[in-house]
């Protein structure tokens, strides 16, 4: 008897090291795609401004920002949240666009598979390995350096413009 | 590299899929030999979510997908007219159906029926073309033909042509040239192309029109029915900037002389002893070649070869290939006989009377005479 309880002591001992109850952190996730539309402000100075985009026209420029929120109780270990975006089809990427507080900002052109830094990703044309450009980049992914406490939000948003 | 590139490229990258590196760009950039690449087809949908992975406690989660976003691509209206003559065609003073050759070409995004028209009255030249009339080539030969087997001839808003994103149809204007004018005297025809939702959604497809629309005007729910569930608009494009210099090209006739060229040689001699040396009795046989430069036109052409002194042209010995519709090979000509064309004995001349020729047009006229 003495044996069996000490053995259920161990046995629960190990099982809450490394089982964690699902939900114990609501992490939502949501995006929205805003137009950046070019206008002629009354002085006649030409500004951008953000507007819904729904529909759209080869050329323009769109904005995507991704929110982020910890809906949960616990809190998000510091340099665990990658948010991965590829690059929307009929579109490429606007170089130095991505943005994210807190984030290193790598990307991908095979993708999805690598990830590297801007200065480090290379591709192929006429067979001669390249430095590659934005309109090479498939996915975009950042990486958030800090920890994500309960009811915290950050975001990170990238541009850009229609083939 | 053009936008049409980089969407084929975009479209490859996502083929190849597990190669790490992306393949050369170079089969994919196709040289356009029209105007500017065109975008997205109308209709296309752009869609995005992002994906969150992130540990608590040590414990990596399950990845968090964001809600899905959705756009899509408007129509756009845009259309670029190009004058395919390479120079001035050359036309004779009074030819008929002289022929400018144009291309045009969808550059907006979805398909498009194109609404045609001519501006003849153009200021700056010697003289206006006149009695200008529209063909859509049609009937796979190169070049204009008119009448039956031929090219079709358009009437707007009857048989506008319709003309997919990036597609490109050849279009002729012929027209008439007036009388009277000199070698080198210039005519200017313009082609405009309008895309037809414009003409329907403002009743105009005249530029000089204030209803005209500018670039960027857009036209909800006028999109191409075929794609986006009748839910996309019609926007006006680039082209119609700056009183639409693109929608229109401008093509040129230019008066001259040389239009018509004509050749005789003599081809053979037979003398009466069985030989072919010129004696009294020999028989030469003419052959005069007409030919109109693939370029030009003639009108009403007649041509008098009078003999000389030494030769006597032999009765019924006229051939004319092809022949005219309306003439006869025989020695008769007007007022004794129904035809221009035959042996004029008062003035010793072979006559024969062509009409009118297009560019390109051979006949070859022959005639036996006697060395006197």
């Amino acid at each position: 008897m003495k044996s069996t309880k000490h053995l259920f002591g161990i046995a629960l001992a190990a099982a809450s090291l490394g089982w964690i109850a699902p939900a114990a952190a609501d992490v939502a996730l949501t995006t929205t795609a805003q137009k950046i539309e070019k206008f002629t402000a009354p002085d006649g100075a030409v500004a951008t401004r953000l507007i819904p985009a729904q529909k759209v026209l080869p050329g323009d420029d769109v904005r995507y920002t991704i929110t982020f929120v910890n809906g949960g109780d616990k809190p998000v270990d510091a340099g665990t949240v990658v948010v991965t975006n590829p690059v929307p089809e009929h579109t490429h990427y606007i170089a130095d666009s991505a943005f994210g507080s807190g984030t290193t900002i790598t990307y991908s052109v095979d993708g999805g598979r690598t990830f590297h830094p801007a200065a480090d990703l290379m591709v192929v044309r006429d067979g001669v390995k390249v430095p590659a450009t934005a309109e090479d980049y498939t996915t975009i992914r950042w990486k958030f350096a800090p920890a994500l406490a309960p009811a915290a939000q950050s975001f990170v948003s990238f541009n850009v413009r229609l083939d | 590299m053009d936008a049409r590139a980089r969407h084929d490229a975009a479209e490859a990258r996502q083929w190849i899929g597990a190669t790490l590196e992306v393949l050369a760009f170079a089969a994919l950039c196709g040289a356009s030999m029209h105007a500017a690449a065109v975008g997205t087809a109308a209709g296309g949908r752009i869609d995005s979510a992002a994906q969150m992975t992130y540990a608590v406690g040590g414990v990596a989660q399950s990845p968090v997908t964001s809600n899905a976003t959705s756009m899509i691509v408007d129509e756009v209206l845009d259309c670029v007219v190009v004058d395919q003559d390479a120079a001035p065609v050359a036309v004779a003073s009074g030819a008929t159906g002289a022929a400018l050759t144009f291309d045009v070409t969808n550059t907006g995004n979805g398909s498009e029926p194109m609404r045609l028209a001519i501006e003849t009255a153009l200021a700056g030249d010697d003289f206006d073309p006149t009695s200008a009339a529209i063909y859509l080539e049609s009937n796979g030969t190169p070049g204009l033909q008119i009448g039956a087997g031929g090219d079709t001839a358009y009437t707007a808003g009857a048989n506008d042509p319709v003309l997919a994103r990036d597609a490109s149809a050849l279009v002729y204007v012929a027209s008439s040239i007036p009388l009277g004018l000199a070698p080198g005297a210039i005519g200017r025809t313009a082609l405009r192309a309008v895309p037809r939702t414009v003409f329907a959604e403002t009743g105009t497809d005249d530029p000089a029109n204030a209803a005209f629309p500018v670039p960027g005007t857009t036209y909800p729910g006028a999109g191409d029915a075929a794609i986006g569930g009748g839910n996309v608009a019609a926007v006006v494009g680039s082209t119609f900037a700056r009183n639409a210099l693109k929608l229109r090209a401008l093509g040129a006739y230019a008066i001259d002389a040389g239009a018509v060229t004509l050749t005789k040689v003599a081809t053979s001699v037979s003398d009466p002893r069985g030989g072919n040396r010129v004696l009294p009795g020999s028989i030469v046989h003419y052959q005069i070649t007409v030919a109109v430069a693939p370029s030009g036109s003639a009108h009403d052409l007649v041509v008098r070869d009078p003999l000389p002194a030494t030769l006597g042209y032999v009765p019924s010995s006229l051939t004319v290939a092809p022949l005219p519709a309306g003439q006869q090979a025989d020695d008769d000509f007007l007022p004794a006989g129904v035809d221009g064309t035959g042996f004029d004995g008062a003035n010793d001349a072979v006559v024969v009377t062509l009409g009118d020729l297009a560019g390109g047009a051979q006949t070859v006229i022959s005639f036996n005479a006697t060395v006197r």
